[in-house]
Parts: structure tokens; C-alpha cells; sequence
């Protein structure tokens, strides 16, 4: 495959090389000599390129190996791989975080909010599925494909339903904006590959899934996503909600709340590090609050959750 | 400058005034479980429900309700947070077509679909991976009961029309 792309970008280099800069516009005798020394050493510099592609290590060999990798890692992952590889983080994210709190009313409550907030979101066609777990962590998290875990310390500090639904919204954010994949596009296992099959885990490309999903925890658990995605992610939260109806201010409120309590929570697995410094998100999303006059006038519903966290151990 | 001079200026007036007054605002479904309905309320009847990236001429707005056309000339209101000016992606307008057409491909339908969502068990990719990986059989199964997890469109509803959010706000 890689030979393929060398190929590839061979054939664009002679191309380039083959329409010569200094190509005249009028043909006199001087000028199609320059042209001919220009179409010369153009083909000097291609011979001498292929060279050094062709060489093992080379620095030309490597810029475009990691441009072939590029080109096949954004090759279209199709909605079972994406899904699959979701729902192997999962499992990683039980074993991580917990088991789902056993309050049926919540998990229902989180599942109807956050399918009430998918259908408004860039990507409302793929199904989503929502868990609480019990985990006095404040964090949340998206597997690629739609499995979005909340803990339960989130939901126990969050106030008001209007908050919990950026949140939920902040989440099939990423999930829309497949951000979680894209930190993985150069992935060993997703070289070439477009599908995964059961057949296709087997052997060195078995260790290869066990790896990516091993990368795909690190960043999502410990390091975070891109500063980029993150914040993406608040002002996509901030419109679903806004176009469900619910506030875009509860954005803001739960970072704040997450502010006040920064200093005294644990960190590590937190939202604290995997989300950029809350400052600046605060800035962003205020920036971000007027583009919606009439917020105000959108839902909060403050006494429903709190009827809800009555229930709450 | 003496009025007859802007004389000329008239008929440029009204072909600009007629033809902004003509020319329709073009808005695209972007969420899933959009309905038309007759009237600007979300409980007036349902004239049909409407497909992601289904395209609409909008002819009147008030407040949040627009008052819209579709491409076969159905007319009625659309909530706002529920249409845009930009179409939905391709593959985005795919994903929703498969979900349409296991509501039944109709609003009314999906108001009694209890097929909405649902979702297989763990995939046997997923499957091969905890079996290598030797994954804690309660993991498995907590998976599992996520996934079988049913949200259905008529649960949505009466979600948010309990809670009076969006186009059920009063």
C-alpha cells in the first residue's frame, strides 16, 4: 500500500516537473532554450527525488510515508468499526471508572435527556446510549459510535437539568465530530483497513486493535483530546441545547462549578486532565452565550432534576 | 435634485421590493424526528414528519415557528431549532435515512415506534476483543445492558412536553 502511494506522489511530483515554471508564453528561440535547460533539470530533480525515495530511511522517504499514512488514515471508517472500536473502549471504561449506578430512574432519565439532544445534534441518525457510573470523579467521556459515560460525582454536582443536558450535548459532540477517531487516524491497525471483522483481529493485526484501543484510553482517560476538539465541543453543546430548548448557559455553570472544586478534586481521570484549563473554556463559552440573546427565555428546569437527585445515594 | 429626476428610480425600487418580497428563504430538516405540523404549536395535528435534509421554502417567521413549504407542497410550521440554513452531510442524511426508515418513514408512525433506536449486542468484533483481552465477564454484561437500552420517539416527546422545553414551551 505504501509503495502504492509513492507511486501516487511520484506521478504528482513528474507532473509538477512536466509544467515547468518558466514556461514561455511567447515562443522565441532564446526562451525555448531556457525552456529546454528548465524541462532538463526538472527531470534531474524528479530522477534525483525518485533516488531518494527509493532510498531506506531517507528524510524524502518519510515525509512521504507519513503523507501516505495520512491519506490512508482518513480513509471513511464505516458506522460497525467505528462502533466496535467504541465499544471495546467501554469495556475498558467499566474496568476504568466503574459499574453503572444501580438507580434505573437516572439511567433512564440520562438515556431520554441525551436522545432528546442527539436528534438535534450535527448527527442525529446513529443510535446513542448513555450510563452513569459510580465514580466520585467529575468526568464524562464518549466512545466513537455513541456510548457515552457520565460519573455519578458529575451528575451529584450538577444543579439543574439545563446542565446536565450541555454536558450530555458536549459529549455527542465529539461523538459527531468523531474527534475521539481522529486522534487515532494514524492507528497501525486502521492502515488500509476499513472494515473490521472478527477474521480481521486475528494475528499481529489482533495486537494492533488491543493497541489502538490502549492509545484511545490514554488520550481519552489520562491525556485528553485536542484543545481544538474540546472547545468544538462546547459551542457544539451550547447549540444543541439551545436548539432543544435548554439554556446554552448551563455550559458555563457546570465549568464554573467545576472551577470552585478544582482545587480539592482528584485529578488524574478527571475532567480536570483530559479537558483544557477551565479559564479559558469559561472565556469561550461566554463569548460563545451571545449568540443567544434570548437565552434566557430557554428551559433551566432546575425542580426536575432536583426531584430526580432526591433519589440519588 | 428635482423630483422628476428620481422619477427613474421608481421602477428600480419595486423590482427590488417585488423580488425580495418573492424570493424564499431555503431551510434544510437537520434533526431527527422533525414534524410539519398545521399549526405553531407542537400539539396541533401532524401534517407529515419530515426526513434529514428534507428541503423547505420558508415563507413566514414568528418567533420560533416558521411557517414553511416542502419540495411536494405541503405547507405548515416547522420549530425552529429543528431546520438550518446549511444541509446535513451526505453520510449524516444516509445514517438518518436507515434510522427514518425503521421509525416507518412517518412522524405519525414514530410516535408509536417502539423499534426507535434499537440496538444489537455486543458486536463479535467486540466480542473477539474481550475475549482476548480476557475481560471481566461483569463488564460484558454491563455492556450489554447499555446497549439493549430502548428509547422510543414517543418517550422523547412526553419528555419534553412535560418538561414545556423547546417546542413544547408555553
Amino acid at each position: 500500500m505504501k509503495y502504492g502511494c509513492l507511486l501516487i506522489v511520484a506521478f504528482i511530483a513528474l507532473s509538477a516537473g512536466g509544467r515547468c515554471p518558466a514556461a514561455p508564453v511567447d515562443r522565441t528561440g532564446t526562451q525555448e532554450a531556457s525552456v529546454e535547460k528548465s524541462a532538463a533539470s526538472s527531470e534531474l530533480r524528479v530522477a534525483g527525488l525518485l533516488d531518494a525515495l527509493t532510498k531506506e530511511g531517507s528524510k524524502e522517504r518519510k515525509l512521504f510515508e507519513g503523507i501516505g499514512s495520512l491519506v490512508e488514515g482518513s480513509m471513511e471508517i464505516d458506522y460497525d468499526t467505528e462502533r466496535t472500536i467504541g465499544e471495546s473502549l467501554a469495556l475498558e471504561g467499566f474496568a476504568r471508572y466503574g459499574m453503572p449506578v444501580d438507580n434505573p430512574d437516572l439511567q433512564e432519565y440520562v438515556n431520554v435527556l441525551g436522545t432528546a439532544l442527539a436528534d438535534n445534534s450535527i448527527r442525529p441518525g446513529i443510535p446513542y446510549r448513555f450510563v452513569v457510573v459510580d465514580s466520585d470523579l467529575l468526568n464524562a467521556f464518549s466512545c466513537p459510535g455513541g456510548i457515552i459515560f457520565i460519573s455519578y460525582g458529575l451528575m451529584k454536582m450538577m444543579q439543574t437539568e439545563a446542565q446536565v443536558a450541555n454536558v450530555l450535548a458536549h459529549e455527542v459532540a465529539h461523538v459527531s465530530h468523531k474527534h475521539a477517531l481522529q486522534s487515532i487516524r494514524r492507528a497501525r491497525f486502521l492502515q488500509g483497513v476499513g472494515k473490521v471483522t472478527a477474521a480481521a483481529m486475528e494475528g499481529e493485526k489482533g495486537q494492533q486493535f488491543e493497541n489502538m484501543i490502549g492509545d484511545l484510553q490514554t488520550v481519552l482517560f489520562d491525556k485528553g483530546l485536542d484543545q481544538r476538539m474540546e472547545f468544538e465541543a462546547d459551542a457544539s453543546a451550547m447549540e444543541t441545547a439551545y436548539r432543544t430548548g435548554y439554556g446554552p448557559n448551563g455550559m458555563i455553570e457546570v465549568l464554573r462549578s467545576l472551577k470552585a472544586r478544582e482545587d480539592k478534586s482528584e485529578k488524574s481521570g478527571s475532567w480536570f486532565s483530559t479537558h483544557p484549563p477551565l479559564d479559558k473554556r469559561i472565556e469561550k463559552t461566554m463569548a460563545e452565550l451571545a449568540k443567544y440573546p434570548d437565552w434566557k427565555q430557554q428551559s433551566q428546569l432546575l425542580d426536575r432534576y432536583q426531584a430526580l437527585k432526591r433519589k440519588f445515594k | 435634485m428635482k423630483p422628476r429626476n428620481l422619477a427613474w428610480m421608481i421602477p428600480l425600487f419595486l423590482v427590488c421590493w417585488l423580488s425580495s418580497a418573492v424570493a424564499q428563504e431555503t431551510m434544510y430538516v437537520t434533526s431527527e424526528g422533525t414534524k410539519l405540523k398545521e399549526d405553531k404549536k407542537a400539539s396541533s395535528k401532524t401534517v407529515v414528519g419530515l426526513p434529514l435534509g428534507a428541503e423547505l421554502s420558508v415563507m413566514e417567521k414568528d418567533d420560533k415557528w416558521y411557517r414553511v413549504k416542502t419540495s411536494e407542497g405541503q405547507k405548515g410550521w416547522v420549530y425552529r431549532g429543528r431546520v438550518s440554513d446549511t444541509p446535513p452531510s451526505a453520510e449524516v442524511k444516509r445514517e438518518g435515512a436507515d434510522l427514518f426508515a425503521a421509525l416507518g418513514g412517518s412522524g405519525i408512525k414514530a410516535d408509536e415506534a417502539d423499534t426507535a433506536r434499537s440496538m444489537r449486542g455486543l458486536s463479535k468484533e467486540t466480542e473477539k476483543y474481550a475475549s482476548m483481552k480476557e475481560t471481566p465477564e461483569k463488564y460484558r454484561k454491563a455492556l450489554d445492558q447499555v446497549l439493549a437500552v430502548k428509547v422510543t420517539q414517543q418517550e422523547v416527546t412526553s419528555f419534553l412536553r412535560d418538561g414545556k422545553v423547546g417546542e413544547y414551551a408555553e
